[in-house]
């Protein structure tokens, strides 16, 4: 069981807890978290599903693929050099059980 | 699939960004004052005209789809342009507005084959073919005499855009 929680910018807060190997990406959107979009179904060509990891998480994830770094400098929102990643790059149940990320205002 | 949409789709939302600020003179003094409108103008005409009105889809098994029953290989097609202008997801949908709300829009497809261009296409036409337009046709307008054409479905955008711009200037282009 993977817990991921969703800090929007009005404090508001999505909890998505899932036993899918599925991605961020695709956990928010099935589970209708606002400001995760996704348009391009998670093959890293869209930058709509940019999300700013808290700190406190960064050390359990994935490292940076070529595809995701490049897009990253396509967000709508400012990337962040350490906290910028792409939901639909991070898989669950790899490396975590429990993500807390911060949803940008705009992925458009 | 690359070369023709390489080709075809920039330049039927290259003319129809221009048809749609010649139309739009506030829109268009604001884009000329502030060049990095142009990113803005570009997602609005591909929204407002999509240049891949409709796409053809077969379905792989039998589903419902917004609680109408689909069986197996159904043949269906995606109609983006009239998703485009959805008046639950857009206000005045039919209004060229490049100041509407930041939406997500549909031109670019959606899923597995979301468009392999979509940043190409930025950075051609936002980024270079727009900007450059405007700078190197001072005074452009649409021709009064001539009526401006647009037509298409699946694939929509200008047939005919007839155009004067002021020749007595630096930069002079022939044509
Ligand atoms: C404003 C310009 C463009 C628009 C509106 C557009 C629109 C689209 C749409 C709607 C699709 C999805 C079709 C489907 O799902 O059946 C698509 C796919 C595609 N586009 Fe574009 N396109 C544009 C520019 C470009 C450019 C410049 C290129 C190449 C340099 C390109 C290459 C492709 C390719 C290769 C696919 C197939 C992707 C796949 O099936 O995985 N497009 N485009
Ligand atoms: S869903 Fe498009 S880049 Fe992640």
């Amino acid at each position: 069981m993977t817990k991921l929680s969703f800090h929007h910018s009005d404090g508001s807060i999505d909890v998505v807890e899932t036993d899918s190997e599925t991605s961020i990406m695709r956990a928010a959107v099935t589970n209708g978290v606002r400001g995760i979009v996704g348009e391009c179904g998670g093959q890293a060509m869209c930058a709509t599903c940019h999300v700013y990891v808290r700190p406190e998480y960064l050390g359990g994830l994935p490292g940076i693929g070529d595809d995701e770094d490049e897009m990253l400098d396509c967000t709508a929102d400012p990337r962040d050099d350490v906290r910028s990643r792409l939901g639909c790059q991070i898989k669950l149940g790899t490396g975590f059980d429990e993500l807390e990320v911060d949803v940008p205002g705009s992925q458009v | 699939m690359t070369i023709g949409g390489g080709l075809n789709e920039p330049r039927d939302v290259l003319g129809v960004a221009v048809w749609a600020l010649l139309n739009h003179p506030q829109q268009l003094a604001q884009v000329v004052a502030d060049p990095a409108l142009f990113p803005l103008t570009f997602e609005e005409a591909v929204r407002w005209v999509a240049p891949i009105g409709m796409y053809p889809r077969e379905t792989t098994k039998s589903t419902v789809l917004d609680g109408i029953q689909l069986p197996r290989g159904a043949h269906l097609g995606v109609v983006i342009g009239a998703a485009n202008r959805d008046p639950k997801v857009f206000a005045d949908p039919e209004s060229f507005n490049i100041n509407r709300e930041k939406k997500p829009h549909l031109a670019f497809g959606g899923g597995n084959h979301f468009c392999a261009g979509t940043w190409v296409a930025r950075a051609s036409v936002a980024g270079v073919a727009l900007p450059d337009l405007f700078r190197e046709l001072p005074g452009l307008r649409l021709d009064p005499e001539r009526p401006a054409v647009d037509a298409g479905w699946v694939f929509r955008g200008m047939t005919d855009l007839p155009v004067t711009w002021d020749s007595n200037s630096a930069s002079q282009l022939s044509i």
